[in-house]
């Protein structure tokens, strides 16, 4: 993130990774959720 | 999981740190003290900033625990805390999108970084309080003086219960609070209450669930 928002000056696009892991925990806990499983 | 979401709030602190004027959104401890540091070197502009970040942080919180609170309770992970962080994943889309249209634009009348760093700290303030809410005891997603603090308490908690204990157990038992705290794993009940010493907690609940 910081190579991507201070050494390239596009902090935008470095907000894509923190967005993709907090759709990936989003997704886990859905599924484990559908499984009845503690997603944690 | 709040592994993950420790290393999403990460993200979003070094985002604002470098493109929103060094304030940091997510880290509210950092953010105190670059308030306190930007009077005494003249800068009201700094000074804004972590006001902005400070109260968004807050308004997050309060809108996430109002939407946590409202789940069942005595269950790890609720669904409503998955739909507090899907409110969170929708506030940074709409930051990364609008933080996209407005960078290398030029001078704007008024400062664009305000509402950004609003809704960053918004985002990291209903992260925190969907974190909260999962109840994994001085874990926490963005800040991380009181999860070290934590985690050296039951350190030594976990020397002195194990100080009867084998070599090898005494090894096992000193690297799982650690561990258990990376993994953010539920520890029911109370670690060092009566009823965790007495069941033989610290053998019993030392794997993530």
């Amino acid at each position: 993130v910081t190579g991507i928002a201070g050494e390239v000056g596009w902090p935008s696009a470095a907000l894509l990774l923190p967005i993709t892991i907090v759709a990936a925990v989003i997704l886990i806990a859905a599924l484990a959720y559908r499984r009845r499983a503690a997603p944690v | 999981m709040l592994t993950l979401l420790a290393l999403a709030a990460g993200c979003v602190d070094a985002a604002s740190f470098l493109g929103l004027g060094q304030v940091m959104t997510a880290a509210m401890t950092g953010n105190t003290v670059l308030l306190g540091l930007a009077p005494g070197q003249a800068d009201a502009e700094g000074s804004l900033r972590a006001i902005v970040a400070l109260a968004a942080f807050v308004a997050g919180a309060l809108a996430g625990a109002a939407i946590v609170d409202r789940g069942p309770g005595g269950v790890v992970w609720a669904p409503a805390v998955t739909a507090a962080l899907a409110l969170e994943l929708v506030v940074l889309v709409v930051l990364a999108l609008t933080w996209h249209v407005l960078e290398g634009r030029p001078a704007w009348p008024i400062d664009y970084r305000h509402p950004l760093i609003a809704a960053a700290g918004l985002a990291m303030g209903i992260q925190s309080a969907a974190a909260q809410r999962i109840g994994v005891p001085g874990v926490t997603t963005t800040y991380v003086t009181g999860t070290l603090t934590s985690m050296a308490a039951r350190l030594v908690g976990w020397l002195r219960s194990s100080s009867a204990a084998a070599p090898n157990d005494r090894v096992r038992d000193v690297g799982a609070p650690w561990l258990q705290g990376a993994c953010g794993s539920p520890m029911e009940p109370e670690p060092y209450s009566p009823a965790w010493r007495t069941s033989g907690g610290h053998r019993s609940r030392c794997h993530p669930a």
